[in-house]
């Protein structure tokens, strides 16, 4: 094979409950802005709990330019907004990328949850041959990917990795390859969720549900805040970049993945360890070049201790900076990793470190020398950063991304 | 900026089949020959549900045989989607002629093609929160069945596969594009070997799906299945000694659904001729194609035509989906296992070429090719 | 429902949800350690209590219930508490 070619992030795009459009999106980072809100989507009246994350003042039609936002469930429409957002945010000319090799890769949980949610609704209420035909087409995963080429005119490959709560940085290691090597010139990628009726269900089953807001860290934590939102990246050759002028956010360095093969929803800490550990050695870097971290930092009890457990063994007595942003966009689920990288993208050009919101009293248990960077954005000159993705399934991927010089 | 080089190819090694025909290629195969005596009834996905299936066929994978597979224990809330690539991924471990040992399962990871996951788990929590009595009152043991990688996660935790573990979903072509993930992955030494194939579950939902959907001939039948295949880089299982089934070359799969329909067949046919070009094979090598749009209205043509246009002359030609019905997500790993059945039912003097192409109604649209191990 | 009746129930849940054949569970063995459950399979047991006993045991009750006879404990103490309409 010939050489590979190095692969940079040049286009953010953000549609999430604290800001729609990068530069609103992190503003509300910075703040510790709280995108927490009661549940409008569904009715949540019999719920214990009735408290997400949703993205109430999302207009999909004012920003989406090819689309039938009729024919497309809520995920799909956050994803083909984002990503239309991340092309304007390029500054990249959409008949150029059409008439590339150019194609998408998004990572989702759920998919298009509401879409079926309301296809139980006409079950339960008229029987099977009543429900509206033309929900089948709407309710496959594959939707999310497709909108995203479906809006931008794109023929490569439209693919969903449906992988949970760490596809969307699955998407993007995957999006990374296409373009590095040479499979594809451009590619969007990212992750789009819905807040929806079953997974706030069960989530308060498992015990895992927040009642208010989401702590990461804290001593008090109880859980997640289901969240939603469409979060897509533009990944470019570097040389292409380079030539056109483009703003570059960060390069992709690289990426590990494994699999726990344990259990399928309590994390295993030696297992998150060695997906940091491949990380790090396909992106060739060391632990102490790493300069932050951003969790995945769900809020529960056992995600936060496993993660540190896991961050310690890597990194020893130095961890490096550590916050998570679902204490104020709650979980988007399949969007979580590329809201993060995002932001990884954005503290590496802006120089910051994205903070912790929400945090009353650092967890004791969770050991020494923890910097979780509480409250607003601090800011600093990160030049590398690390971006981690847990999921149901035992499927941890990690990110890493480096500022270019 | 992109060239075209040629890929690396990949040799199947192993493979476990699971279908309306039975279990394993050789009951495939002879069904594609000869047709199924019988075809096995649905069965109802829902406790206490009582729409039934649509007026069409519905063709169901015979009896399971669940415990003589995988046990007993541990089951109890796995539901069909993940039984059946359960079943299928331990028939392929099983037929690799010995087992794994721990660190080559440490190297070994999963990429399996479905669009929907297990419909039933979905819709059985979607349904208990408007029924129970709390709308929170879902199974605990069963939530976790929700997330559309439940199935490869169990595959994972079944077999101790530590590896790379991915669900690929792009519409009827899933199946390619498991298998280009899969070229990437092992061509960057991510995992040494992986199990690649696809799962489609039968349930009143999914027939109900599609009955109302308008996409499907109204005697086409609606059916299930999975496949999966042990696959590693070709050159690696040379130069062991060692061979295999099959190897996937060129694999290409592109989105059209933007355009009309003289614009995917144009990007279909390009698709094809690109698969085959990166295989370094020419259309006149082809000796079978196993089609997946069969039965689907507005793309089987299109699917036909593509063909004709490259190939130029008639080819031996397999409609999978007449024997065992619509496999959506698991319609590419299931074309290449009755390519894969029929080499073996009839043996022939040279390496033989084959062509998976696969359309769907969203757009998504390519070609695989496979050349018999020799 | 008798104590008796109420607690053969629990013992059948918990039975079928660990997988265990008849007699295998034992008042005192430990769920974990011993009949290999783990957090999801605990909380489907309260869940399943919940839902076909009428009795509803807080998930923070778990550390008390490592065993068949810390079930009939709380489950007890909340259905006389129940009982006496408090």
């Amino acid at each position: 094979m010939s050489e590979h070619r190095r692969v940079v992030i040049t286009g953010l795009g953000a549609v999430s409950s604290i800001g729609i459009g990068v530069e609103n999106f992190i503003e509300g980072i910075r703040e510790g802005r709280s995108g927490a809100s009661k549940i409008a989507s569904f009715d949540a009246g019999n719920f214990p709990y009735t408290t997400a994350g949703e993205v109430h003042d999302f207009q999909p039609e004012t920003i989406l330019e090819r689309i039938d936002v009729e024919r497309w469930g809520r995920s799909s429409l956050f994803s083909a907004a984002a990503a239309r957002l991340a092309v304007q945010d390029a500054k990249l000319d959409p008949e150029l990328l059409s008439a590339s090799r150019a194609g998408s890769i998004m990572g989702t949980t759920a998919g298009e949850a509401q879409v079926l949610q309301a296809a139980v609704e006409q079950w339960v209420t008229d029987g099977l041959n009543e429900v509206d035909g033309r929900l089948a087409a709407m309710t496959p995963v594959s939707q999310i990917a497709n909108s995203v080429n479906h809006e931008l005119r794109l023929t490569g490959d439209a693919q969903t990795i449906p992988t949970a709560c760490s596809a969307s940085n699955m998407a993007l290691g995957y999006a990374y390859d296409l373009v590095r090597t040479g499979e594809a010139d451009f590619m969007l990628a990212g992750g789009a969720d819905a807040v929806n009726r079953a997974c706030h269900a069960g989530f308060y089953r498992l015990g895992a549900l927040a009642e208010d807001l989401s702590r990461p860290f804290d001593l008090n934590r109880s859980g997640i805040l289901t969240g939603e939102g469409g979060a897509v990246l533009l990944l470019e050759p570097l040389d292409h970049a380079v030539a056109r002028g483009a703003t570059i956010y960060a390069e992709v360095l690289g990426y590990g993945v494994n699999c726990d093969a344990r259990h399928m929803v309590n994390p295993d800490a030696p297992s998150i360890a060695e997906c940091i550990r491949i990380a790090h050695r396909y992106a060739g870097v060391k632990p102490e070049q790493i300069d932050y971290i951003c969790a995945h930092g769900t809020g529960t009890p056992t995600n936060d201790y496993t993660e540190v457990s896991a961050v310690r063994e890597v990194f020893g007595e130095r961890i490096p900076p550590i916050s998570s942003i679902k204490s104020m966009i709650g979980h988007t689920m399949g969007a979580a990793s590329a809201f993060g990288a995002i932001v990884c993208g954005k503290a590496l050009q802006d120089g910051f470190l994205p903070p912790t919101a929400n945090l009353d009293k650092l967890d004791p248990a969770l050991g020494e020398g923890l910097d979780v960077v509480p409250g607003k954005a601090r800011t600093a000159t990160p030049n590398i950063v690390q971006n981690q993705g847990l999921a149901f399934g035992g499927n941890n991927v990690v990110t890493i991304f480096g500022r270019v010089a | 900026m992109t060239t075209t080089v040629a890929v690396r190819p990949l040799t199947i090694t192993a493979c476990g089949v699971v279908s309306p025909a039975g279990l394993g290629l050789d009951v495939l195969g002879g069904a594609l020959r000869s047709g199924v005596e019988e075809h096995a009834a649905p069965v109802s996905g829902f406790e206490d549900v009582v729409d039934g299936y649509p007026p069409r066929p519905a063709w169901a994978v015979p009896d399971l045989r669940v415990a003589e597979h995988l046990g007993r224990k541990g089951l109890r809330h796995i539901d069909r989607f993940t039984l059946l690539g359960l079943i299928a991924c331990k028939l392929a471990l099983d037929e690799y002629g010995r087992p794994l040992t721990d660190a080559e399962r440490a190297e070994t990871g999963v990429v399996m093609a479905t669009n929907t996951g297990s419909l039933v788990s979905m819709l059985e929590v979607g349904r208990d929160t408007l029924l129970q009595e709390k709308p929170y009152l879902v199974n605990p043991a069963r939530f976790p069945n929700v997330v559309t990688n439940a199935c490869t996660g169990q595959i994972a935790i079944r077999n101790s596969l530590t590896g790379v573990n991915v669900v690929m979903s792009g519409g009827q072509a899933a199946g390619l594009a498991a298998v280009r993930f899969a070229r990437t992955t092992i061509g960057d030494g991510r995992s040494r070997r992986l199990l690649v194939g696809g799962i489609e579950e039968l349930s009143e939902v999914a027939a109900w799906g599609w009955h109302k959907s308008g996409a499907l001939r109204d005697d086409a039948a609606v059916g299930e299945g999975a496949a999966a295949f042990l696959v590693e880089d070709g050159e690696t299982v040379a130069a062991e000694g060692r061979t295999g089934l099959a190897e996937l070359l060129g694999c290409e799969v592109g989105y059209y659904g933007a355009r009309d329909a003289e614009g995917r067949l144009d990007g279909l046919r390009s698709g094809i001729e690109r698969a085959l070009d990166r295989s370094g094979l020419s259309p006149g090598e082809v000796d079978v194609v196993a089609v997946g749009a069969t039965g689907q209205l507005g793309v089987e043509e299109i699917e036909e035509r593509a063909l004709q246009e490259v190939l130029g002359r008639p080819v031996p030609t397999v409609r999978v989906a007449e024997t065992l019905g619509e496999l959506y997500s698991a319609s590419v790993p299931l074309q290449i296992a009755a390519v894969l059945a029929l080499w073996r039912a009839e043996p022939a003097d040279h390496a033989r070429v084959a062509l998976v192409t696969s359309i769907g109604g969203d757009g998504n649209a390519g070609c695989l090719v496979v050349r018999e191990c020799r | 429902m008798t104590l008796d009746v109420l607690q053969e129930k629990i013992r059948g849940i918990i039975s079928q949800e660990l997988e265990l054949e008849d007699g295998e569970l034992t008042a005192e063995g430990h769920f974990i350690d011993e009949y290999d459950a783990d957090s999801l399979s605990l909380i489907t047991i309260l869940a399943r209590i919940e839902k076909e006993l009428g009795i509803v045991v807080p998930q923070d009750e778990l550390p008390n219930m490592p065993n068949l006879q810390g079930v009939f404990d709380v489950v007890g103490t909340i259905n006389s508490r129940e009982s006496q309409g408090v």
